[in-house]
């Protein structure tokens, strides 16, 4: 079976290339593939009809127990014919019907992608892979119906069936994972109702599996998209719409029949959405003048028939589903080709405009006679014997069968008229008006529908052949227990055939009054109106509309809300957090508070304050630098010279290059220039934040600090890293994984930077410097300084590992050093000065840092260890290689950075 | 001290967020600068203020130090906030040079206009643009 | 050599940095390294899942020094996979960035940023230290800004501005509760930190310190509500870069969350009851904004945040299977979205603009692109049998398993609008004619390179879907590497004091 599935895969991708070839004529070719399987199929009955099975499979997911196995038991024997017999012939059929169409290859590849689903879905065994097939065939089906894409009614009705039938199909997964998990396994073989017997979940499994099956076989109230899907060609319709597809729910319901049938509730539900639906269909079927919408109106009336069937349960009941299933496929299958044939020749569906056409087209006339006698039940085609057991399936039930029955009889009346109308008013009577003069259509459009419509008469005339081959195991596939199958068209005078006598009666009064019956509908035209389609936009618009409302929460557009957003869920988070802490929040034990480190704490304190809230741009500066400031004075207080060294540099050089950008710039204005509210709004966040902040600190610090990692820093810093100051060592030894990507980042800023500011931006005038350092005594005393500071800084490098200093001290100050230079004689001198652009600077010191690590790998120790030669006792290692490069990359971005914040645009 | 220096952190925290959500695009950038240098003193903070002296060990004696941990982590964080300072200077001179004197709302509200034709928007993506070189 | 591998994630691109920054006036050269230095990383990604899969974690210390003293690094199969998944996409980049890095500056500075960005992210995957971490993150943030920024112009320059400001305030919260988790316990290593949480012992400090890292991560990840930032910038990058970032940088955050979450909260807790909400909240106004778009790569980073939602659903149920799940959608996230970002781009250059409206007419004229894009927006959307599908059965089942109905729920629900904006752009941009008429559309030219990436990714969604056996066995072992994180913890263990 595999391979076959195999085959029509292969068809269906080599449909396009293949049809480019020889356009139309291709579908002959790749109708072999389902041809194929309708052979195999066939010669598989005579082992499933002595009650085997053909199994096979391969493991998909083994963690899970999900597996691709198929089965071909009766059910799915009758599916599998079905679906590759008609597949066959439609196939055919589409060559001709869309002959000379730009995209038939494409039509095929999705006809033949559908076809292969759907055998996928009768054979499977497994329930995750039937639902993956099931969810393949929503997508065919979508891509089949908006497949005139251009027209924005073919898209709607796609978009209408995928989000249904798509929708329902999640639910039915949700039912499928909650049963396999409540049985135990996932082989549909293997589930028995004993496994879930009054399980907890049994409701919830059966309410899911129904709407997956309800959307999927457009139950009331989700059969709205199943007359939208007639925008699809109409072999499609055919095929999809009536033979096999919308049949997919109804296969799930009786494969689930067996294991859910017993539980409470799944015959009324099936039996009450059944029949509604089968009069909704039937009456609304009634009001449609285009032919095709007729059918597809019939076809939603015996989906709901069907479903009904199933839900009866009863021996006569299921026979009587099976064969209308099989009866049903064939007929609706030969008249939607007909139909199309009829559209194709005449160039309408008009009934008004239809008539007479026996004359033009005899063929399609017969087939569609045939068909239309089988639709109608009358004797002996297959439809009449299907119609009888439907009766005596319903009346078996007792007094809700009767009720019921009178359902059943008024609706196979409808659709008794109706086929009337699809064959006495199109093609007996005068001689409609057609746009065009009919002619009887090729071989390929006539010979489905005839096939199919003989197959119809031949199975009820001699229907001792498919009650031995087909219709027995089928049943036994479907029922609860074993059922004893007999068919026969003629019992004697049952109330059965009352019941028949009845309906024919009433289809022929129906028929004749039909003109009296329409008006009568269409006086009540307000419910179908509210009905389906205009609840359905209603919903979208909703849905779209709010959607447009969320969405616009989160796309003001303005940084300051996403900020306030963001400080709030910290603030709100860490309040919440603290808030129980509150009571320890002020039992640490605490280190004096030494006078620097308060002048400190105040002096940052105020630059903040003056930061945030004065006007100007040197008063900026000023302050920035004061808040910078105050803070290196606690950190000299808090014992951390290189910490207090480094946030010196730094905002050193911070001020520096703030001042070359704001110099070009307008002064700012004080702050707080905002609304009222929205100053306290911003003014509350900030509170809040720095509350909570302050709350988080304290209640970390309550307790003495865990933990021994200091002390084990102070104790091995010396003879395992050769170097008396921890914190260098730290950062070129014991972390310097850290520093590597801290210069990485120093490194990519400033490249960023430059990225940034690198379009239009020159650097700064050749051989003259700033304006502002123009003093022939400024120039003269700068240069020494600078150099002194260059000097400086290689000492700083050198001694960093043992004393205060180090890689980045040292290479700050080495570009505060250069940045004198810079502003004093322009980039043109320092050019000259540097062998190589400060790229390939930043480069090297990453190199270099990068190697001393790899220094460490090829001597077989881990990343970045340190190796050391002790020369006269001095110890030189790999770590101190890496403070170079940290030095390097320090100093080149630095130099990045000015070349391009100094540079001017022209 | 710690206590201190957490009320000096937090303080510094509350304006730098405040100065974030100035209209003025200078103040934001300076807020970066300000609230980076609250938390590098938050993180130092958490580390304790232990011991007498700085971390400098001498053979055999590393008694009553400071913790050098926070304070290399600090160092770290502090070179990083500096980099990222130097970035947000850039970001505000080109802003500057592309939208003037703008407020910083109506600069970011840009990023919710409709996006502009693609032509439009590749020149703009690289120098000289695809389209344009063919 | 396996000390080699252990760093390979940074080293390899950190080199080739290096070299193209000391050769950057040679863009061929500069191109050929980072070409070549990814392939190399996918290499040794590949390599690194090999082991992993075997059940090898690779673990050791920086420097040699031990742990907590020096900084550890672990590579388990979730790391393992996110540095190759992470490689394949840097590569797809690049061959999608060859095609516009022919101006010279942008092309070089492209290339060096996406190394640099790699090198940040292969950081983050294989280090087991807090504040390492935080400079890893670092690295990529800073590299991405630039990213951001490429192109210029005054779009994308506002949008930088946005996604630097609120960029740099998440990584200053995560940077101070990394000192607090400090100051608080004491340790900075993820391993010890696992120990002291699990021996219930930890001082009071360290769980709001540790929640307001997690919160810090979700910013990264785009968790609902702090995920604002996203959508107002992702649209406006170069489309090679906003394909990058949608397909890695997110899923970073939702990486450091996962890690963190499986170490110090093995069992279900208060963060797991937080993750959950927030969950479904983002899972649904994701899906929900992205309903509202009208524009293709708007409606696209909307999903990352919805999909985020459900990888977070993953963690937050906090079953092996849930975990598996997450696992697997992390990985499957990564090829379909950055792969939809490319394809969307290529459509938008085609139709001259990606504002649906102005779009069309692609279905009948480009029928391979139409299939390029219908894999990877089928996949989204959970259709089986492409690897969405089983990235939402796997999380569906585990909620339902947890008797988490309404998670369940909200997962499904989201599958379907999911498919609903997917149609959007697929009746748009494909079905619907070209408002301008077939003439409007022009082709491009000299994309070979990203034509071979974009359909690689297909195939591999493809393959990934009727596949899914090994990669769904691999996902389960990670999740029970991530329940069982003897990589951390070993070091700890009684026998070696801490």
């Amino acid at each position: 079976m595999l391979y076959l599935l195999c085959l029509i895969a292969l068809a269906a991708l080599a449909a396009p290339a293949l049809t480019r070839v020889l356009d139309a004529r291709a579908g002959v070719l790749l109708m072999l593939a389902p041809l194929t399987a309708f052979v195999w199929f066939v010669a598989q009955m005579q082992l499933v009809a002595g009650g085997g099975a053909v199994q096979q499979g391969i493991d998909w997911i083994p963690a899970l127990g999900i597996s691709l196995s198929l089965r071909l038991d009766g059910l799915s024997l009758l599916f599998a014919l079905l679906i590759s017999g008609i597949g066959s012939l439609i196939v055919l059929y589409a060559g001709s019907y869309l002959s000379n169409h730009a995209h038939l290859g494409r039509f095929y590849a999705y006809l033949l992608i559908f076809m292969l689903a759907m055998l996928g879905l009768v054979l499977a065994d497994d329930l995750v892979a039937m639902f993956v097939f099931w969810e393949l065939t929503s997508i065919a089906s979508f891509l089949l119906i908006s497949f005139q894409h251009e027209k924005a009614v073919s898209r709607r009705a796609a978009l209408q069936s995928l989000l249904i039938t798509g929708g329902g199909g999640l639910a039915l997964l949700a039912g499928l994972i909650l049963l396999g998990g409540a049985t135990g396994n996932w082989q549909f073989s293997a589930l028995s109702a004993e496994q879930i017997e009054g399980h907890v979940l049994l409701p919830a499994i059966m309410v899911l599996v129904l709407l997956g099956c309800f959307t999927k076989s457009a139950q009331i109230p989700f059969h709205l998209w199943l007359p939208n899907a007639m925008n699809a060609p109409t072999p499609v319709s055919a095929y999809l719409h009536s033979a096999t597809m919308v049949k997919a729910g109804i296969y799930l319901l009786a494969r689930l029949n067996p294991v859910l049938g017993g539980s409470i509730g799944w015959g009324t539900l099936l039996i009450t959405f059944g029949a509604a639906t089968a009069v909704l269909g039937a009456f609304l079927a009634f009001r449609q003048t285009d032919l095709k919408r007729l059918l597809a109106y019939t076809t939603v009336t015996v989906l709901g028939q069907l479903t009904m069937l199933i839900g009866t349960n009863t021996s006569y009941g299921l026979q009587a589903f099976v064969l209308y299933l099989v009866a049903h496929s064939l007929y609706k299958g030969a008249l939607f080709m007909a139909v199309g044939a009829v559209d194709h020749a005449t160039g309408t569906r008009e009934i008004n405009r239809l008539g007479g056409l026996i004359r033009y087209m005899p063929l399609t006339g017969a087939a569609v006679a045939l068909a239309a006698f089988s639709n109608a039940g009358l004797p002996p085609f297959f439809g009449f014997i299907a119609k009888e057991f439907k009766y005596s399936g319903l009346m078996e039930m007792g007094s809700i069968g009767w009720a019921v029955t009178l359902v059943m009889i008024l609706t196979n009346a409808l659709l008794f008229a109706a086929a009337g109308l699809v064959f006495v008013r199109t093609f007996l009577g005068r001689r409609g008006d057609y746009p065009r003069t009919p002619h009887e259509v090729s071989l390929p459009m006539w010979l489905g529908p005839m096939l199919l419509a003989i197959g119809g008469f031949l199975l009820g005339a001699w229907n001792a052949w498919p009650e031995t081959w087909l219709v027995n195991t089928a049943v036994q596939a479907v029922a609860r227990g074993p059922v004893e199958v007999h068919l026969y068209l003629w019992g004697g005078i049952t109330p059965a055939v009352l019941a028949s006598l009845l309906t024919l009666s009433l289809g022929v009064f129906f028929y004749l009054c039909r003109e009296r019956l329409r008006q009568l509908l269409e006086r009540v035209h307000a419910v179908w109106n509210i009905s389906g389609d205009l609840l359905w936009d209603r919903l979208l618009k909703r849905i779209f509309h709010f959607a447009g409302l969320l969405a616009a929460r989160f796309q003001h557009g303005s940084l300051r809300q996403h900020l306030v957003l963001l400080a709030l869920a910290v603030g709100g988070l860490l309040a919440v957090g603290l808030l129980p802490a509150l009571p320890q929040l002020l039992q640490g034990s605490y280190s004096p508070i030494t006078l620097l480190g308060l002048g400190g704490c105040l002096l940052a304190l105020a630059g903040g304050v003056a930061a945030a809230f004065l006007p100007g741009r040197l008063t900026l500066l000023a302050a920035l630098g004061a808040c910078g400031l105050g803070l290196a004075l606690v950190f000299v207080a808090v014992n951390a010279p290189d910490v207090a060294m480094t946030q010196l540099m730094v905002e050193t050089l911070s001020l520096i290059f703030l001042a070359l950008v704001f110099r070009k710039m307008p002064t700012v204005p004080p702050s707080g220039a905002r609304a009222p509210w929205k100053r306290r709004l911003h003014a509350s966040v900030a509170i809040l934040f720095g509350l909570s902040v302050t709350g988080a600190l304290l209640l970390a610090v309550s307790q003495p600090l865990p933990g021994n990692i200091a002390q084990w820093y102070l104790d091995n810093s010396l003879p395992g890293g050769h170097g008396h100051n921890v914190v260098n060592v730290i950062l070129v030894d014991f972390r310097a994984f850290d520093t590597l990507g801290e210069i990485l980042v120093v490194a990519l800023s400033a490249l960023a930077a430059a990225t940034l500011l690198g379009s239009g931006q020159r650097i700064g005038g050749e051989g003259r410097g700033e304006d502002a350092f123009t003093s022939p005594l400024l120039r003269q005393g700068l240069r020494p300084l600078a150099w002194l500071m260059l000097g400086a800084s290689l000492l700083l490098l050198w001694r960093g590992h043992n004393l205060p200093g180090g890689g980045f001290i040292g290479g700050l100050v080495a570009a505060c050093g250069l940045i004198l230079l810079v502003l004093t004689y322009g980039h043109g001198q320092i050019r000259r000065l540097l062998p190589i652009g400060p790229a390939q600077l930043i480069g090297l010191g990453l190199g270099c840092a990068a190697g001393a690590g790899v220094l460490g790998l090829l001597a077989g120790s881990a990343f970045l260890t340190g190796l050391w030669t002790f020369p006269g006792g001095l110890p030189l290692g790999t770590p101190l290689l890496f403070d170079i490069g940290v030095f390097l990359t320090v100093f080149g971005s630095a130099l990045h950075m000015i070349d391009k914040l100094t540079g001017v645009r022209h | 001290m710690e206590w201190l220096a957490a009320i000096t952190t937090g303080g510094l925290a509350g304006l730098g967020l405040w100065m974030l959500l100035d209209r003025n695009l200078k103040r934001v950038v300076l807020g970066v600068a300000v609230l980076g240098n609250a938390i590098n003193l938050g993180v130092l903070t958490a580390g304790r203020f232990i011991g007498e002296r700085a971390a400098f060990v001498e053979a055999g004696n590393s008694t009553s130090a400071a913790n050098p941990l926070p304070q290399a982590l600090v160092l770290t964080a502090i070179v990083i906030g500096f980099s990222l300072f130097v970035f947000a200077l850039a970001l505000l001179k080109r802003t500057r040079e592309l939208h003037g004197d703008k407020t910083t709302d109506s600069v970011s509200a840009i990023t919710e206009q409709p996006a502009p034709d693609w032509h439009a928007g590749e020149h703009e993506a690289d120098g000289t643009g695809v389209e344009a070189r063919r | 050599m396996n000390q080699l591998l252990l760093v390979a994630p940074v080293l390899i691109p950190l080199s080739s940095l290096v070299l193209a920054l000391l050769l950057r006036n040679h863009l061929g050269l500069v191109r050929a390294l980072s070409l070549g230095g990814t392939v190399l990383l996918l290499a040794a990604g590949i390599k690194l899942v090999w082991l992993a899969a075997g059940g090898t974690v690779l673990a050791g210390q920086v420097g040699g020094w031990q742990a907590p003293f020096g900084i550890s690094l672990v590579i388990d199969r979730l790391s393992a996979v996110m540095i190759a998944i992470s490689a394949l996409i840097g590569l797809v980049t690049l061959l999608y960035g060859v095609v516009r890095d022919s101006d010279t500056r942008i092309g070089r500075d492209f290339h060096l940023f996406v190394q640099g960005l790699l090198t940040g992210i292969g950081g983050a995957f294989i280090t087991a230290d807090i504040f390492n971490l935080y400079v890893w993150f670092e690295v990529l943030l800073i590299a991405s800004f630039a990213l951001m920024a490429l192109g210029g112009g005054k779009r994308r320059l506002a949008g930088s501005m946005t996604y630097v400001a609120l960029n740099l305030f998440a990584t200053l919260i995560f940077l101070l509760s990394a000192g607090l988790v400090y100051g608080a316990s004491g340790t900075l290593n993820m391993g010890e930190l696992a120990v002291i949480m699990r021996s219930g012992e930890a001082a009071p400090g360290v769980t709001p310190a540790l929640l307001l890292m997690l919160l810090s991560f979700a910013i990264k990840a785009a968790l609902f509500p702090v995920f604002g930032w996203l959508p107002a910038t992702y649209h406006v990058a170069l489309t090679a870069v906003s394909a990058m970032f949608a397909g890695l940088l997110t899923k970073v955050g939702v990486y450091a969350l996962i890690r963190l979450v499986t170490l110090l909260w093995p069992d279900y807790g208060l963060p797991h009851q937080l993750l959950l909400w927030v969950a479904c909240a983002t899972m649904l106004v994701g899906v929900l904004g992205a309903a509202a778009q009208t524009e293709v790569r708007r409606i696209l980073s909307f999903h990352i945040v919805s999909q985020v939602g459900y990888m977070v659903l993953g963690l937050a149920l906090a079953t092996p299977l849930a975990l598996a799940g997450a696992v697997f959608y992390l990985i499957h996230h990564i090829v379909v979205k950055a792969n939809l970002f490319f394809i969307g781009g290529v459509a938008a250059r085609i139709c001259g603009s990606e504002r649906l409206a102005d779009m069309g007419g692609l279905y009948g004229r480009l029928p391979w692109l139409a299939l390029l894009f219908a894999i990877p927006a089928l996949s989204l959307a959970g259709i089986p049998p492409l690897s969405g599908f089983w990235a939402k059965f796997l999380l569906v089942k585990a909620s339902l398993d947890a008797a988490a109905w309404w998670a369940a729920g909200i997962a499904l629900l989201t599958g379907v609008f999911t498919l609903l904006s997917m149609n959007k752009i697929w009746n748009e941009a494909f079905l619907k004619a070209h408002p301008e008429g077939e003439r409007a559309l022009q082709p491009v030219k000299n994309m070979r390179a990203a034509w071979l990436g974009m359909g690689g990714l297909a195939l591999l969604t493809v393959l990934i879907g009727l596949g899914a056996g090994p990669l769904i066995d691999y996902a389960i072992a990670a999740a029970e590497q991530l329940g069982n994180p003897q990589g951390y913890l070993q070091p700890f263990a009684p026998a070696g004091g801490t």
